[in-house]
């Protein structure tokens, strides 16, 4: 796989391309997941916006044929909040999980390649933020500031989602830096950021794709953890938000059941679909570590 | 230097490094954040109609942020003053002292978290001892279950556990330390009604945590099954159950006591959300009550002793590695 | 002489997906009670598997599929687990190769020969097992300070040297040794070497020594049994096998020894062992025999037949 014509290493960019889509569950997880995306998008067209607006219609109706879902305290269309709490949910954890993912991958570079002080200083940095309990600090941080908005609760969580990545990519750096074919293609007077590009990318391309997908489901998990604790975006709908509304307002106790029930439910698929995407990764990248 | 004290500098000194790091960290938090903190709380305190003691709060804040000094003076007279226990006054229930407030809801806390993780650790590590030594489908099966319940989030099934239980089934309290109305005392009907009301949360933390524990313990075992070393032990004609236990197990464990040390944070958060579902009194139902009376005090006082928990939990765990680990007691050669 | 071993159409399979290849295939053996026999042949020519299902040590994907293993007069692959427990380090011990992993990290080296004295012996006082550890451990070489320490405080070949020492323990009568000499220093070998010499010699113990090497045979082996790609190909007392090697593949094994002083091309022997799941017709070594008879050695595969009073060879040139 390593030659060193550009056109091998393209072809073997798309080799793990075609890999990660031939691998079923990666394949059925994806679709599973932008299946319900999908749908949020739908239900979202259908019902107008005006149906999650406090009193669109009388509060907490149970489930019928105008209101699938039922209505919560507000009066507002569960299933159009569902929708639209899944929506941004999905924005958050892509906002925080790229941003992390990025630049984790790009400070576990720097740090695994040149090695140094510059990786002493940073793997230390990494480590720090990996053993603090995170959602601590969100917590303190997001106390202080009046109003969060989707994107900024994105760029919060992004904030400590860099560090696994970090350790990671740092990891596959320094074994990829000792490996025989580096050596050739530096004796054969490829510069730096050809080899960069060139050689070492397409080794750590699954892994970056792993930790994103890692960095995703963390980040929807930390929001709803979040949310549920007050925390969350107040202004707009995300499946934390939905799920702090029951809890805050004993819904449980008082048997509301369509109101707590969904966003559980919801939160339980998306976590399951991205579970499955995230052992077809893991499979891609060791085969040997078929669980299922 | 032998190699325990090595190992024990190293581990001491990270964790005096993160506790120095997550001190500064929340030293700065309120000063980076753009605009006069203290202006929020003024406003929303106005807002909410607050007006006595008003003109005490404001000069607690001057003196614990120490707004009017360089930021030098105040990082150092911040860390005196959390030295000393100092950790101010609660905005939302002032004259309360956050020190003391934390007292009340740190026994809470630390029985519901510590009973919960060493019970959890327990059963799960020798579910997955026993599960990865013996093998066969329903342990496989059995571990497919856990592979899906460790990745859940704590709260998912806090809230599952509470409508079956207490809503269904009305075995259980939905919420509360202790009953509505009953005095705390050292009785033993009080401390069964704590047990009655702990019994949900400590149940769901404890089927939360111990699949990781079986999962990582299982496939450790399984993988040192086909060791040479013991291999060798069966060729030495000892029974399967001491192989098991002298052989695996207490090369196993190792790693296991490091995956303890490794997911203090993670156990903490999770109990902390719980804690909140369940309205149990511990630091994490007061950290909520900090945010919706905007108790920033409270708030940061409460992380604040936390992290030092969590850190100092971690170290704990940490240091009861070379008691189990020659190499490490007694390196080289 | 007494037969102590005696191996019956012994076949071990690996089998996986869709592939089985046979590691022992079909293999009879005689070993005498009191004489040290010496097993040879390629890496990976089944030897180390051979020594591993005489204890039914062997794990999946392997699995004997055939055969018997009469020590004693009692066949092992018969017993049920306790039964064999009982044989196995008391009856038969077994010097794995590379025995530096063979020790527990975790344990003192005392509590790792204690508790399979302990599971022999029930009622032993603790003293009694120090004492025969310290006895043991002059007689390999080694300081009875050994017994406090953990694996990892010790060199290879001192580990290897505890292993023996614990072989011996419990007076076996059969030492199965897989290469004990590999991996160590040459002065560390001598050693060694010497050592079971010993063991044989005072205690009678029967040694099974099982290694490539086959300077190491020449130096103390009795018998020698030679082994090509799960099949025994030659038997005999070691000094007439080294004059006069019958089988092509012993005369190449032999011919590969270095000897100091002579000035002699060293010759390898050309080719590679054959794939076991793909196995050649005929007699296994032909494709890399020099001898080979065409129309005879392709397509029959010669059996192990008695070609005088103490030789045993597989091969046609040898037919009557």
């Amino acid at each position: 796989m390593a030659g060193t014509s550009s056109k091998g290493k393209s072809r073997s960019l798309i080799k793990s391309l075609i890999l990660i889509r031939r691998n079923s569950k990666v394949t059925y997880g994806a679709i599973a997941y932008l299946t319900a995306l999908v749908l949020s998008a739908a239900v979202l067209t259908i019902y107008p916006p005006r149906s999650r607006i406090i009193g669109y219609a009388d509060p907490l109706l149970p489930p019928s044929p105008q209101h699938p879902l039922g209505t919560d305290i507000l009066g507002r269309e569960i299933l159009a909040l569902l929708a639209e709490a899944a929506i941004n949910s999905t924005v958050i954890g892509l906002i925080a999980a790229t941003i992390g993912t990025l630049a984790g991958s790009i400070i576990g570079f720097l740090s695994g390649y040149y090695g140094g002080k510059i990786d002493y200083v940073l793997r230390i940095l990494t480590d720090v933020f990996l053993s603090v309990p995170s959602l601590l600090f969100l917590i303190l941080i997001s106390s202080l500031v009046r109003t969060v908005t989707i994107v900024q609760m994105g760029l919060l969580i992004a904030l400590f989602a860099w560090s696994w990545p970090a350790r990671q990519v740092r990891a596959q750096a320094l074994s990829l830096k000792e490996r025989d074919f580096i050596y050739l293609s530096e004796l054969s007077g490829e510069s730096r950021l050809e080899i960069i590009l060139r050689e070492m990318m397409p080794h750590m391309i699954p892994w970056m794709t792993a930790n994103f997908v890692n960095a995703f489901i963390s980040a929807i998990l930390t929001e709803a953890g979040l949310s549920i604790l007050g925390l969350g975006p107040q202004t707009e709908m995300t499946l934390g938000i939905l799920l702090w509304w029951p809890l805050n307002n004993a819904a449980i106790y008082r048997g509301l059941w369509w109101w707590w029930l969904p966003p559980v439910v919801a939160l339980i698929y998306l976590f399951f679909t991205l579970y499955i995407v995230q052992l077809g990764i893991t499979e891609i990248i060791n085969p040997r570590s078929k669980v299922i | 230097m032998s190699s325990t004290v090595k190992y024990l500098i190293e581990r001491s000194t990270i964790y005096l490094l993160t506790i120095f790091i997550s001190f500064t960290i929340i030293f700065l938090v309120p000063r980076l954040v753009p605009g006069d903190p203290l202006a929020v709380f003024y406003d929303r305190l106005r807002e909410a109609g607050a007006q006595q003691g008003v003109e005490q709060m404001i000069e607690e804040y001057r003196r614990l942020l120490g707004l009017d000094k360089d930021i030098f003076t105040q990082y150092v007279s911040y860390f005196y003053l959390v030295l000393r226990g100092d950790l101010g006054y609660s905005i939302g229930h002032f004259p309360a002292k956050v020190s003391d407030m934390i007292m009340s809801a740190l026994p809470w806390s630390i029985g519901l978290l510590s009973t919960t993780t060493i019970l959890s650790w327990l059963i799960g590590t020798l579910m997955g001892a026993i599960s990865g030594w013996r093998g066969g489908r329903f342990s496989r099966a059995l571990s497919i279950a856990a592979l899906f319940l460790s990745n859940m989030p704590y709260y998912i099934l806090a809230i599952l556990l509470v409508f079956l239980f207490a809503y269904t089934l009305r075995w259980f309290p939905y919420s509360g330390g202790y009953s509505v109305g009953v005095t705390p005392e050292l009785s033993l009907d009080f401390v069964l009604n704590v047990m009655w009301h702990s019994f949900l949360p400590a149940l769901s933390i404890i089927l939360s945590s111990l699949t990781w524990w079986f999962l990582s313990m299982r496939s450790m075992v399984a993988t040192l099954k086909g060791e040479d070393f013991v291999i060798f032990a069966e060729a030495k004609g000892l029974p399967q159950k001491e192989i098991m236990w002298n052989y695996a197990v207490r090369n196993a464990i190792l790693p296991q006591v490091t995956g303890l040390a490794l997911s203090m944070s993670r156990i903490f958060t999770g109990a902390l959300i719980t804690e909140v579902i369940f309205g149990y009194p511990g630091l994490g139902t007061l950290i909520v009550i900090g945010i919706t009376t905007l108790d920033y005090f409270l708030i940061q006082g409460t992380i604040l002793l936390s992290i030092f928990a969590v850190a100092t939990a971690t170290f704990l765990v940490e240091l009861i590695y070379p008691l189990l680990d020659p190499r490490i007691r007694y390196g080289g050669g | 002489m007494r037969v102590l071993l005696k191996i019956e159409e012994l076949t071990v399979a690996y089998e996986s997906d869709s592939q089985r290849l046979l590691a022992v295939n079909n293999v009879n053996l005689e070993i005498f009670q009191g004489e040290i026999f010496g097993l040879a042949g390629e890496s990976a020519c089944g030897k180390t598997t051979l020594a591993n299902s005489i204890l039914r040590l062997i794990k999946p994907p392997g699995r004997i599929i055939g055969g018997k293993v009469i020590f004693d007069g009692v066949d092992l692959l018969s017993l049920d687990e306790n039964e064999l427990q009982k044989i196995r380090w008391e009856k038969i011990a077994y010097i794995p190769q590379a025995s530096m992993n063979a020790l527990n990290p975790v344990l003192r080296i005392y509590d790792q020969l204690a508790d399979v004295v302990r599971a022999h012996r029930k009622d032993i006082l603790d003293e009694e097992i120090r004492k025969r550890a310290e006895e043991l451990f002059v007689s390999v070489g080694l300081a009875p300070e050994v017994l406090k320490m953990y694996p990892h405080e010790l060199s290879g070949g001192m580990r290897q040297r505890v292993i023996i020492a614990m072989s011996l323990i419990l007076n076996p009568k059969l030492l199965i040794a897989d290469e004990p000499t590999t991996a160590l220093d040459v002065v560390v070998q001598r050693g060694i070497i010497q050592l079971l010499k010993d063991i044989n010699k005072k205690f009678g113990t029967t040694i099974l020594l099982i290694t490539h090497d086959m300077a190491v045979h020449a130096q103390i082996v009795d018998r020698l049994a030679v082994m090509y790609a799960g099949k025994i190909v030659e038997v005999g007392p070691v000094k007439d096998m080294f004059e006069k090697p019958l089988h092509p593949y012993t005369q190449m094994l032999i011919a590969s020894i270095p000897r100091a002083g002579e000035k002699r091309r060293l010759s390898g022997i050309p080719g590679l062992p054959p794939d076991l799941r793909k196995l050649p017709p005929g007699c296994l070594f032909h494709p890399r025999c020099p001898f080979r008879i065409l129309g005879r050695c392709d397509s029959i595969e010669p059996e192990l037949k008695q070609v005088s009073k103490d030789r045993k060879v597989a091969c046609h040139l040898y037919d009557r």
